[in-house]
C-alpha cells in the first residue's frame, strides 16, 4: 500500500468494528455506483415507513383536542406509529439482511458481513439468491495500524471481484 | 485534552460537511434521529393513552410527602374510573397552576349534586391542601385529579430536577445527542 494513495480524511477507530464495517460498505457502495446503477427501491419504502411515522407521530403531538378528548386519536396515531416502526424493523432484518447493493436490473447484489471484534471482511456477489462469488478479506489489506483507509486499493479489489463473479455467471 | 477534544470536534464537522454533500443520507439521518426523538415521545403518548392520565410518570419535587417519598423520586400513575379512596397517594393540578402535586387523600364525599369531592394533605404537612388550591376552592374534584400513585423508582427523578434547574445543561444535552445520532451511521 502506498503511502501517497492513502485516504487522507480523518482515521477510523480500527476496533471500532461498526465504523470499519460503514467505511468499507460506503466506499463499495461508490464505486459500484459509478459502474452500475443502484436499486433504490428498498431505501424508499424505508424512507416512505419513516416518514408515515413521523406523520403520525405528529398529529399525536398536535392534536387539537385536549386530553382526554383527544385519547382516540393518540390511541390510533401511537398504534400507526409502532406499526410502521415495526415494519421498517421488519423490511431491515428480513429483507434487507446483510444486503448494502442492489443493482437496479436486479442482476445482482452484494452482500457484506463483519462481526463484532473481527477482522474478516466478508463479501459476497448474489446473483438470483445464488452465492456466485464468496471471500473473506482481512481488513488490514485496506487499513493502516492508525486507521487510515486504502480507498483506491479497495476499490480495485471490488471491481475486480464483481467483473470475475458476473463473467462468471454469465458462463 | 484539549488536541483530543480540538480533534473530536473536527471530526464531527467533517461527518456533518459529508452529510451535506449527500442529500438523501442527510434525509435519512434526520429521519433517523426524528424517528429516536418520536419514539420516546410515542411511548409516553402510549403510556398517557392506557393509565388515561394526562402525565403517567412525574417526579417528586418537594419533600411534603416524606418518608413516604422524597425529592427526586419517580412516581407511576393510574387513571382509571374506579372510586378514589382516603389514603390513596394522587397527583392533582390546580386550576391555572403548572406544576402537579403529589399528596394523600384525606377525605371523601359526594355533594348534593352526587359529585365526588376530596381533600388532600402532604403526610409531611402541618395542615390540609386547602391554602394550595385556587381562591375559594375548598375541595378538589374528580376532574382535577391526574391519576393516584401506582408504583416508584427512588432518586431516578434527581435527572429531571437538575435538567429543570439548569436548563442550559438540558439544550447541552440534547444538542450533543442530536450531533452524536446525526454523525454516527450505525444501521
Amino acid at each position: 500500500m502506498s503511502d501517497s494513495t492513502l485516504e487522507l480524511a480523518y482515521p477510523v477507530e480500527i476496533g471500532d468494528t461498526v465504523q470499519v464495517k460503514q467505511c468499507l460498505d460506503e466506499s463499495l457502495i461508490t464505486t459500484l455506483d459509478a459502474t452500475y446503477p443502484r436499486s433504490i427501491r428498498l431505501d424508499t419504502i424505508k424512507v416512505s415507513l419513516m416518514i408515515a411515522a413521523c406523520f403520525f407521530a405528529l398529529i399525536a403531538q398536535f392534536t387539537p383536542e385536549p386530553f382526554p378528548e383527544s385519547r382516540l386519536t393518540l390511541g390510533i396515531c401511537v398504534s400507526l406509529y409502532f406499526v410502521c416502526s415495526g415494519l421498517l424493523q421488519a423490511v431491515t432484518t428480513f429483507v434487507e439482511k446483510d444486503t448494502v447493493f442492489t443493482a437496479a436490473d436486479k442482476s445482482f447484489e452484494v452482500r457484506t458481513e463483519l462481526k463484532r471484534f473481527e477482522s474478516d471482511y466478508s463479501f459476497k456477489v448474489v446473483v438470483n439468491e445464488k452465492v456466485v462469488f464468496s471471500e473473506n478479506w482481512s481488513i488490514g489489506l485496506f487499513f493502516t495500524e492508525d486507521g487510515y483507509f486504502w480507498n483506491e486499493g479497495f476499490e480495485a479489489k471490488v471491481k475486480e471481484v464483481v467483473t470475475q463473479a458476473l463473467g462468471k455467471k454469465k458462463e | 485534552m484539549i488536541a483530543m477534544l480540538k480533534d473530536i470536534v473536527n471530526k464531527q464537522i467533517a461527518e456533518l460537511k459529508k452529510l451535506w454533500d449527500n442529500k438523501a443520507e442527510l434525509l435519512f439521518q434526520l429521519l433517523n434521529l426524528a424517528m429516536i426523538v418520536f419514539s420516546a415521545l410515542m411511548i409516553w403518548k402510549g403510556l398517557m393513552f392506557l393509565t388515561k392520565s394526562e402525565s403517567p410518570v412525574v417526579v417528586v419535587l418537594s419533600g411534603s410527602m416524606e418518608p413516604a417519598f422524597q425529592r427526586g423520586d419517580i412516581l407511576f400513575l393510574n387513571n382509571q374510573e374506579n372510586p378514589i379512596r382516603i389514603g390513596e397517594i394522587v397527583v392533582f393540578k390546580i386550576k391555572d397552576r403548572d406544576i402537579p402535586i403529589v399528596h394523600r387523600v384525606l377525605k371523601v364525599h359526594e355533594n348534593a349534586e352526587g359529585e365526588v369531592e376530596l381533600l388532600t394533605k402532604g403526610d409531611n404537612n402541618r395542615i390540609d391542601d386547602r391554602s394550595l388550591y385556587a381562591p375559594g376552592q375548598l375541595w378538589l374534584k374528580r376532574e382535577d385529579i391526574l391519576g393516584r400513585a401506582v408504583g416508584t423508582l427512588r432518586y431516578v427523578g434527581m435527572v429531571t430536577i437538575m435538567l429543570n434547574d439548569y436548563p442550559m445543561l438540558k439544550y447541552v444535552l440534547v444538542g450533543l445527542m442530536g450531533l452524536f445520532v446525526l454523525t454516527n451511521k450505525e444501521g
